[in-house]
């Protein structure tokens, strides 16, 4: 490869740059004005887990989701994706920060979080598990990230450290999911099985990912070096939608078996199915397969996964919440949330976190490094 | 060690939320979040429709999900069985309000319900989010009692501040009781036509056990398996007179 | 975001602080601009110990004993006064409210005059502050000047809430026989409850709402008078209510008939949701199934000399073939009226089955003890009295009249003489001034006007306009009112105060004070010594105290000093009289010395031991009406036998000395009525029915109820009492107008829409509530909302109902009729 980078890294640079600055002065004047009055949530909504929840979960997904193709690569020795595992790993650490700062404009104390979880040990919380399993993961996206940072990095070397990224990445995806599929009081969220949906979803969110990536990186799939794209026009292709399939037919079953069920809580799917953001996901998800299967656009799919699923994550939190809990006549109907500009600002800040780190490292860093032999 | 716990006669209660207001005087609360509410429901058609209500205190469980899911014990349960909130531990993740079946949790920094925000009235500093003229002597923020600091989930402590100086061993807390009276939790004392009864519920000889017994109480959401102190009494022709099966109003459509 | 919050709050408050010298002049949002403080809100600190201090609730006329709790002189905390009576330890939802009331950001900081010679809505008064000893000065020039202009008939005190003139710690009725004036006082019972009142006074004499003995009662059968929300004593009401449903052997039984679902009509055994102002209609038939089923008690009101039931639907009878006993004139009113008030046409009139309406009568006539109460909108419609008498005379039918488990009324009690007696500070212009040839600016007791009323306040404001009364009002002073707002077409009375100077007395700020000259602010209930006997009760006398739980928070003065001090400075014996009386504390030293002849049954015999205790009373209730005999306690039980005309004198204060089924009150005025109604002067001294003349337009009828939360008015202006404000159908930022389903089907209306409500009168916004606890014939609109001048919370919150309610009013009681309206709605 050589080092003049294509002008989309240019691009997303600037774009990233631009809207973290008006994010981070949106944000923050709201916040420091109004603290978390400037959400939308509420107690007496009564909603207690919005947008910055979604956004932060989301990017946590994300982020697993690259470490797993990384972690794929160097488990099964796929060879044309070494010369990308460097990019992979530097996205799967900026996700996760970009999900770590919104968590952050999202707790009421951040910094007493940092401490008073782990020295208080209440391992019957979800969440206490979650900051453990987060810690064990970044601490092997580091290990993983320094190994083949280094020039002429070999991959034998790096392979346990392979198993250790999907050991960590799956167990904090299954974590992740817990904290919702754990809640029988929330009955849209109760599910055993959530975890496994949850690697899934990962799964086609880290190939939409790479694909992404290495568009921007490369200036279009089609401009990657050769492995790269037989790889992802082959086995990324044909994973992507068989992975993508098993997620639209998730979530078309999650909602009939919600718009059947009698049980009270799931009264919610009666309104999701009628919404446009129900119908946004499942169409998207729709063409993002048909497009993988007719072999149509990579990136087209890849971004129709990667808006999809947060439309998804995004009604699956706030669905779980909508049915109003003991509230009577105080709140008739559903809850209705809509997220505020605040919100809005912090997702919009973790993202441009997200490229403006990635946009980084292809300008400073040489995210193409190749493996020596 | 006592185990408080609440039993609440739907024959009697008149829905007249005094409770509530007894409760936002007590903990100094903001409008729309009284540490308890009077949950009113309507069901059926004119001419006969039919209006049901029955008061929603934080339950106390004996198994709380929300201490469950506490990631910092900031959420615990004490000796005497009432579950509480230890503000200096609480980071505000709000997931024990995620967590609570009956919705009784609430955060500090949120949109008002009505403007102008008492809050902005009546500013606070430091310790406390706001400060308002009326505010009570007490101020227990490892019990969650008193003003919330800022970005801290908050809840009913069964008027911790009062029962915990309680005398030790009275089997209940009846207000009637002039020894007992500045004991008994704010919706209890206030309750007009004595429909809430407070005492010990591992004590059989305590009022609460009797009321249990002898008028079937009956628990909310039994099947979450959070096993709430608080008991509903749901004899004939009272006005609430069944604790509704759905907590909300929708249905399927 | 915590730590980044603080530091900005911090920054804001520095910045706050950096202007401090105006920091007191703002009044937030109430527009009301220029206010300045002249007193400083109490520093709060102490000792950290806690005082109680016994006192008296403030926000309805039941006056439950408190206790308020201050410490470092902060009232953090209020519950009932276990000793006492009404109250037992116990409060309603309003008790808990208080503190929010004396911490109203907006209440007035002293006294002020307005500096804008321009008043209206829009106009800012430019209120300054000015010292009490010129504020007292003010009006006592002008009293002076009218009064030696032979105008002082041209000075009106109107009063409102609160239990009548007594409530201000000084009787305010002598001073307008003192100054001379027929305008003071003017009540505001006629926009409150006369009409029940008066229909008492039209069939057993007693000009007063009645005492009830609930506890011993096994039946209830009650018409509008909203017992769980809105009736008082609405404390000891709920208390009542536990004991009855669940604790009594045998249970209670309980019917309610009002015109939507509310929370009494829930926790009844039956609700008879009937179509508005027919309740009169249900009651006659009641009537007449319990004559023609024989039920009606025969100690009380007789029976056929044969023995026999004679009463039959239609036919008329002899009335010398019934011996009547303690009624009068029930074969005439079965001839005039009964005879065909069956329930058949009762269903047709209420829209209610007619077999549940025999079951109610069935009930109600053989279970006892029953009572069978009324208020609210069985008797604000046009045939008010007829409906309140046709109620109160089922009492009459089943022997309720001072039973056990009855109604009786109210006693008085055992108060020592007040420092001084006006009669004895009269002089000329008092006694024969020329102001004793004018009317009532009300037109009150005139016969161009409401010759029986009690009060017209709601009459008052349309007259000063017109000069109906022959003259106009120079100087009216309001104390515990806001006719500006609460009087049905309330746009009259703001108009009339334009034309007058308007001195307000309130601690807060409202519609009357916006069009105000002076502001005297009083103290708010937890701030001041007041006086109060009893709202009628359980009838044994009842007198409870008020003491201040805290000095005042601000520059503001006890109205009933302020009228001391107003007094004293009226030229003549009028202010050597007030000297005498020299301040409300003093008074009420006086009025104890009457508990040392009869001390209360909690020891009560001084004026020390009153304020320790909160309250004096004295059981038993001395007089009982027993299976048609009357009896007098003897000091050990109901044993001394009363004579025919003791109960005339005593109990049943009619002409014939029974109770009336054929009104002799009515009689005599039998023509002027019929002048002024067309009514039948014949028949119209009996209850009978009359069609309700429905005012505006429209096809749903407009009801406007009191909720549990009205706060004595201020309910407004307290976030706390906002939230909560309607719970049935969860009003929470505001009153939602509730709406049946058919009628919001029909125009399109989908719950939470906004809506408007329109008649002839004009139109308001509200949003809608479709509800099945509506009937479909109505529309519910809870009355609150709507301030234009009271407080920051107040302002631009819900609609004004009032301002499309038409000023009717029943021609005989006075009562307006503010439930008779009609409407239509359509989406906004």
């Amino acid at each position: 490869m050589s080092n003049s980078k294509p002008a989309s890294v240019n691009q997303v640079w600037l774009v990233s740059l631009a809207a973290l600055a008006v994010s981070v002065a949106v944000v923050g004047m709201n916040l420091m004005g109004q603290g978390h009055a400037a959400f939308n949530t509420t107690s007496h909504g009564p909603l207690a887990w919005g947008m910055p929840v979604v956004t932060y979960d989301y990017f946590v997904s994300f982020s697993i989701g690259m470490a797993f193709v990384a972690g794929a690569a160097l488990v099964f020795d796929v060879e044309g994706l070494y010369a990308s595992m460097k990019r992979v790993l530097w996205i799967a650490m900026a996700a996760l920060a970009g999900g770590i700062l919104v968590l952050g404009l999202e707790l009421g104390h951040p910094f007493r979080a940092t401490y008073a979880i782990l020295l208080n040990f209440q391992t019957s919380s979800p969440l206490f598990w979650k900051p453990i399993l987060v810690f064990l993961y970044i601490w092997v996206l580091l290990a993983a990230y320094a190994k083949v940072a280094r020039p002429g990095w070999s991959p034998a070397a790096v392979k346990p450290l392979g198993y250790a990224l999907f050991i960590t990445g799956g167990l904090l995806a299954a974590g992740s999911a817990a904290v919702f599929g754990l809640m029988s009081m929330r009955p849209v969220w109760y599910d055993p099985m959530l975890p496994v949906f949850s690697i899934f979803e990962s799964m086609i969110l880290g190939l939409s990912g790479i694909i992404v990536a290495v568009s921007i990186g490369h200036g279009g799939v089609a401009n990657a070096p050769e492995p790269t794209r037989k790889l992802l026009e082959g086995l990324g292709r044909n994973g992507m939608a068989l992975f993508t399939a098993v997620v639209l037919l998730s979530v078309v079953v999650r909602a009939w078996g919600g718009v059947w069920s009698n049980l009270d809580g799931l009264q919610v799917w009666q309104t999701i199915v009628r919404g446009p953001l129900f119908w946004a996901e499942i169409v998207a998800l729709a063409l993002a397969l048909a497009l993988l299967l007719r072999g149509g656009g990579l990136l087209s799919a890849a971004v129709l996964v990667i808006v999809a699923t947060f439309i998804g994550r995004y009604e699956f939190v706030i669905a779980g919440q909508m049915v109003p809990l003991f509230k009577g006549s105080w709140v008739p109907g559903l809850v209705s949330y809509a997220p505020s500009i605040t919100e809005w600002m912090v997702a919009v800040l973790g993202l441009a976190l997200n490229f403006a780190i990635y946009a980084y490292g292809e300008k400073r860093l040489d995210l193409s490094a190749a493996p020596g032999n | 060690m006592a185990k408080w716990g609440m039993v609440i006669d739907l024959e009697k209660c008149t829905g007249c939320q005094a409770c509530s207001t007894a409760c936002q005087m007590e903990n100094n609360r903001l409008p729309g979040e009284n540490y308890q509410d009077v949950i009113y429901y309507t069901e059926g058609r004119q001419p006969t429709p039919s209006l049901k209500w029955f008061p929603r205190p934080c339950m106390h469980c004996e198994e709380p999900s929300c201490m469950h899911v506490c990631p910092t014990k900031a959420t615990f349960k004490t000796e005497d069985g009432v579950v509480l909130i230890d503000w200096n531990k609480c980071i505000g993740c709000k997931y024990c309000m995620v967590a609570c079946p009956y919705g009784v949790r609430f955060y500090t920094d949120e949109k008002a319900l009505l403007e102008p925000n008492l809050k902005d009235v009546f500013k606070g500093e430091g310790e406390l989010s706001w400060n308002p003229p009326y505010k009570g002597p007490q101020q227990d923020p490892a019990h969650g009692v008193g003003i919330q600091p800022a970005g801290v989930v908050s809840k009913c402590t069964f008027c911790y501040h009062k029962i915990s100086k309680a005398p030790k061993g009275v089997p209940d807390l009846d207000e009637d009781v002039a020894e007992l009276r500045e004991f008994v939790p704010a919706c209890v004392r206030c309750c007009a036509p004595k429909a809430r009864y407070f005492g010990d519920l591992d004590n059989p000889a305590s009022k609460v056990s009797r009321l249990i017994s002898e008028k079937d109480g009956t628990r909310l959401l039994d099947h979450t398996g959070n096993k709430p102190q608080v008991y509903y009494l749901t004899g004939a022709g009272a006005a609430g007179s069944a604790v509704p099966s759905s907590r909300s109003t929708t249905s399927k459509a | 975001m915590e730590i980044l919050k603080s530091k900005v709050s911090r920054r804001r408050f520095l910045q706050a602080t950096g202007g401090a010298g105006a920091a007191g002049a703002v009044i937030g949002g109430t527009g009301i601009g220029g206010l300045q403080t002249l007193g400083e809100a109490q520093a709060a600190a102490g000792d950290g110990q806690t005082k109680i201090n016994t006192s008296i609730c403030g926000q309805c006329p039941a006056r439950c004993g408190i206790h308020v709790y201050t410490t470092n002189g902060r009232v953090h905390a209020i519950y009932g006064n276990p000793e006492h009576p009404i109250a037992n330890g116990k409060g309603c939802p309003k008790m808990f409210l208080g503190t929010y009331i004396l911490y109203d950001p907006d209440r007035f900081k002293g006294p002020m005059k307005r500096t804008n010679p321009k008043k209206g809505r829009d106009e800012d008064p430019k209120f300054v502050p000015i010292k009490w000893e010129e504020a007292y000065q003010i009006v006592a020039d002008r009293l002076n000047a009218l009064r030696d202009k032979g105008e002082s008939h041209r000075f009106g005190l109107f009063f409102g809430r609160g239990w009548g003139a007594s409530d201000v710690g000084v009787n305010i009725v002598p001073f307008g026989k003192l100054f001379g004036s027929p305008n003071v006082p003017i009540g505001h019972s006629s926009i409150c409850s006369d009409g029940s009142v008066v229909a008492k006074q039209c069939t057993d004499g007693n000009a007063s709402y009645s005492s009830y003995d609930y506890r011993n009662a096994n039946y209830l059968l009650m018409f509008g008078a909203n017992f769980l929300e809105a009736f008082r004593p609405y404390n000891n009401n709920l208390q009542t209510w536990g004991y009855i449903r669940g604790e009594k052997v045998p249970k209670t039984r309980v019917t309610y008939v009002d015109v939507h679902m509310n929370q009494t009509a829930a926790a009844a055994d039956r609700a008879l949701l009937l179509k508005p102002g027919t309740d009169g209609a249900l009651a006659l038939a009641i009537a007449h199934v319990i004559l023609t089923e024989g039920l009606w008690d025969r100690h009380f009101v007789g029976g056929f000399k044969d023995g026999g039931n004679h009463f039959k639907s239609g036919e008329t009878l002899d009335p010398a073939s019934f011996n009547e006993r303690w009624t009068s004139g029930l074969v005439e009113w079965w001839n005039a009226e009964l005879k065909d008030r069956t329930p058949k046409w009762a269903e047709g009139v209420t829209t209610l089955p007619a077999d549940l309406i025999i079951k109610t009568a069935m009930e109600f006539g053989t279970t006892r003890p029953a009572i069978a109460l009324f208020e609210r909108g069985a008797h604000t419609h046009s045939n008010g009295l007829y409906n309140g008498m046709a109620i109160h005379s089922l009492n009459a039918l089943v022997g309720s009249l001072y039973a056990e488990g009855g109604l009786a009324y109210q006693m008085g009690p055992a108060y020592g003489a007040a420092p001084a007696n006006p009669d004895d500070f009269l002089d000329e212009h008092a006694k024969n001034g020329a102001w004793k040839k004018f009317p009532r600016i009300d037109l009150q007791g005139h016969d161009d006007g409401y010759k029986l009323a009690k009060n017209m306040i709601q009459e008052a404001g349309a007259n000063q306009l017109s000069g109906k009364a022959g003259y106009k009002l120079d100087t009216a002073l309001f104390y515990m009112t806001n006719p500006a707002f609460s009087t049905p077409n309330a746009r009259d009375w703001e108009k009339a105060m334009e034309t007058m100077y308007v001195i307000d007395t309130s601690p807060f700020p409202g519609e009357t004070a916006w069009l105000a000259d002076l502001i005297l602010p009083d103290n708010t209930y937890l701030e001041r010594w007041q006086d109060a006997p009893t709202y009628p009760f359980q009838g044994w006398p009842l007198a409870q105290i008020r003491t201040p739980a805290i000095k005042p928070l601000y520059d503001t003065k006890t109205f009933g000093d302020v009228l001391i001090e107003i007094g004293k400075r009226i030229k003549g014996p009028t202010g050597e009289y007030y000297k005498k009386l020299d301040n409300v504390e003093n008074i009420l030293r006086h009025l104890a010395k009457g508990f040392e002849q009869t001390p209360g049954d909690n020891g009560v015999n001084s004026f020390e031991t009153w304020v320790e205790k909160g309250s004096w009373y004295k059981k038993p209730y001395l007089w009982r009406q027993v299976r048609g005999e009357f009896f007098e306690w003897d000091g050990k039980g109901y044993n001394k036998p009363m004579k025919a005309d003791e109960v005339k004198a005593k109990l049943l204060k009619t002409d014939s000395g029974k109770f009336e089924f054929k009104s002799s009150k009515l009689e005599h005025e039998a023509a002027w009525i019929a002048a002024k109604t067309g009514r039948d002067p014949k028949k119209l001294a009996f209850p009978q029915w009359e069609e309700p003349k429905h005012t505006g337009s429209g096809d749903l009828h407009f009801v406007t109820p009191k909720t549990a939360l009205h706060c004595e008015g201020r309910g407004a202006n307290l976030p706390n009492c906002i939230a909560i404000f309607q719970p049935t159908v969860g009003g929470r930022t505001q009153a939602m107008a509730e709406l049946h389903p058919s009628v919001a089907g029909a125009k399109g209306i989908r719950d939470g829409d906004r809506i408007k409500i329109k008649n002839n009168l004009g139109e308001i916004e509200a949003v809608a509530r479709v509800t099945e606890l509506t009937r479909p014939d109505v529309v519910v609109l809870p009355f609150e909302y709507g301030h234009w001048a009271m407080g920051r919370w107040a302002k631009s919150r819900g609609a004004h109902v009032d301002s499309i309610v038409a000023q009717q009013s029943d021609r005989v009681t006075g009562m307006a009729n503010y439930y008779t309206g009609k409407v239509s709605v359509e989406k906004a």
